[in-house]
């Protein structure tokens, strides 16, 4: 894993050090290496059901290896995004910018490949300190300072108890170690059931506002639409799965808590996904829209996890990596149409269709893909946690199929408002679209198609 | 010539001395955790006779 490691801090480091005009022909070839590397290095062991490529304090497994693989996926491709984007910026600007994204990539390689709860802690506030720069220095509008705050004090309002959460077990089982946590079960020290149950709660609010489920969300809306493209694309396809990935790792701690506990929150995760897929219907700005369907999605993920199942913990992995891909280039193409209009507002980016005809087509797979249609990964993550919800509780079924009934109604509302329609009077002069920007688009859509082949390298393996 | 490659291109040699320096890293992890396996009562096998102890 120090192979990794070390290379996106090389990344990082030669981002601040390369003269400026091999700043970006550097940076994108690099940052391509690494994603050849992660797959060279994680892939082979992808049935493996131990950890693997050991370090001191470094591993991964089979439900770590698929996020470090989309986390070096996405770097390329959010440079390559972001490049129009900061090309009229004073090189300073770009170097920083380029030094943070890297640096954001080197600290959730360390956080889904720590093997202490400690470290991952660290690393994963650590990812915070890039992001609320991204948001706040590179977004567009004033209230970009807002959305910075609102990211801060939520995320931190979680943190605190999840710190001190991880030092009392430090303190109590003097480990804490991950791959130790299932031989670490604190049901077996003796709390009473109030005290452990105030426990889990501090140890799983900090995942629950980084996913974030309802209720936890409202940094999410604001931070996305404030972002820049890359903050976005990197904030939906990995940041948010923080929070899937810690959950997994803390309930393996606390058997108890989750038995008698998991019931309400679980209802409440589903009502959560019924409820923001209605809100996306009411959405008038794109990214608004997409970062509403990633609190949907994630409430999902979030319901697969509390499960316990194997069935709702290979469905929350799956979706996790498939929703990834699809936010991603969904925040892609809306930066897309957003650089032709210069507006996010969704009854002013009618009929792109006739202008830009292959981006069409891409809003179309990828908005098909967002509402879980067969065979993406997104359906058969899906159908793993529907279907294991539903055996849990046959009433869930009314309520996950009308929150797919409304997925499918935003998904074809997003598309068919951007690319039907006669063009608004306001559009002028629409530039044509880049190779570049096709070919990134493509590379989402590329691992998610593959995998519809092989959808075992990204399963659990224990 | 050269002096004035190595002062123009330098940066280019920063990653893959990271890289190399994560493997090299890697590579001594490991054999710190394969040095003494023979001693683990989980892994531990008679040797075959003349078969070294695998930390010598």
């Amino acid at each position: 894993m120090l192979t990794l490691t070390f290379f996106s801090l090389g990344i990082t480091i030669t981002a601040l050090i390369v003269p400026g005009r091999w700043l970006w022909p550097s940076l994108l070839v690099q940052s391509s290496i690494l994603p050849l590397i992660t797959l060279i290095l994680l892939l082979p062991h992808h049935s493996s059901s131990t950890w693997h490529t050991l370090s001191t304090s470094l591993a991964t497994d089979s439900l770590s290896s698929p996020l470090i693989i989309l986390s070096a996926w996405l770097l390329p491709l959010s440079l390559l995004a972001s490049r129009q984007h900061l090309s009229k910026e004073p090189l300073a600007r770009q170097r920083s910018y380029l030094t943070l994204l890297s640096s954001l990539v080197l600290s959730l390689i360390i956080t889904f490949s720590a093997l202490d709860l400690i470290l991952f802690y660290i690393a994963f506030e650590a990812t915070l300190v890039p992001t609320l720069i991204v948001i706040t220095r590179w977004g567009n509008q004033p209230e970009r300072l807002q959305a910075g705050t609102y990211f801060l004090f939520y995320t931190l309002f979680g943190s605190f108890p999840l710190l001190i959460s991880l030092l009392s077990l430090l303190s109590l089982t003097s480990s804490a170690s991950i791959p130790l946590s299932s031989l670490n079960d604190l049901s077996t020290l003796e709390f009473s059931n109030p005290s452990l149950a105030l426990w889990w709660i501090a140890s799983i609010i900090a995942f629950l506002a980084k996913l974030p489920i309802y209720g936890l969300h409202l940094w999410l809306p604001k931070a996305h639409v404030e972002a820049p493209i890359a903050g976005s694309m990197i904030l939906a396809a990995i940041l948010l799965k923080l929070g899937g990935y810690g959950l997994v790792r803390i309930t393996a701690l606390f058997s108890l808590p989750n038995s008698f506990a998991s019931e309400p929150i679980i209802t409440f995760c589903i009502w959560g996904g019924l409820i923001t897929s209605i809100i996306c219907i009411r959405q008038t700005d794109m990214k608004a829209l997409i970062a509403y369907s990633s609190v949907g999605h994630m409430s999902l993920v979030a319901a697969g996890i509390f499960s316990e199942t194997t069935w709702g913990l290979n469905g929350a992995l799956i979706l996790m990596i498939a929703h990834g891909l699809i936010s991603s280039a969904l925040f892609c193409l809306a930066n897309l149409s957003y650089e032709r209009t210069f507006t996010r507002t969704l009854s002013l980016n009618r009929g792109l269709k006739l202008i830009t005809p292959l981006s069409a087509a891409w809003w179309l797979i990828v908005s098909a893909a967002n509402l879980a249609l067969p065979p993406t990964p997104n359906f058969s993550g899906e159908l793993l946690i529907v279907t294991n919800l539903i055996s849990w509780n046959p009433w869930t079924a009314l309520f996950l199929g009308l929150t797919a009934l409304f997925t499918a109604i935003y998904s074809l509302y997003l598309y068919q408002s951007s690319q039907h329609s006669p063009n608004p009077s306001s559009f002028k002069k629409i530039s044509q679209t880049l190779t570049i920007e096709h070919l990134n688009i493509f590379l989402h859509l590329t691992p998610l198609i593959l995998l519809i082949g092989k959808p075992e390298l990204i399963s659990l393996a224990w | 010539m050269v002096l004035q490659l190595i002062g123009r291109w330098w940066w280019v040699t920063v990653t893959p001395a990271f890289i190399a320096l994560g493997y090299y890293l890697d590579k001594r992890s490991d054999n710190n955790y394969s040095r003494f396996k023979n001693k683990s009562v989980l892994y531990r096998r008679e040797l075959q006779p003349g078969e070294k102890d695998p930390w010598t």
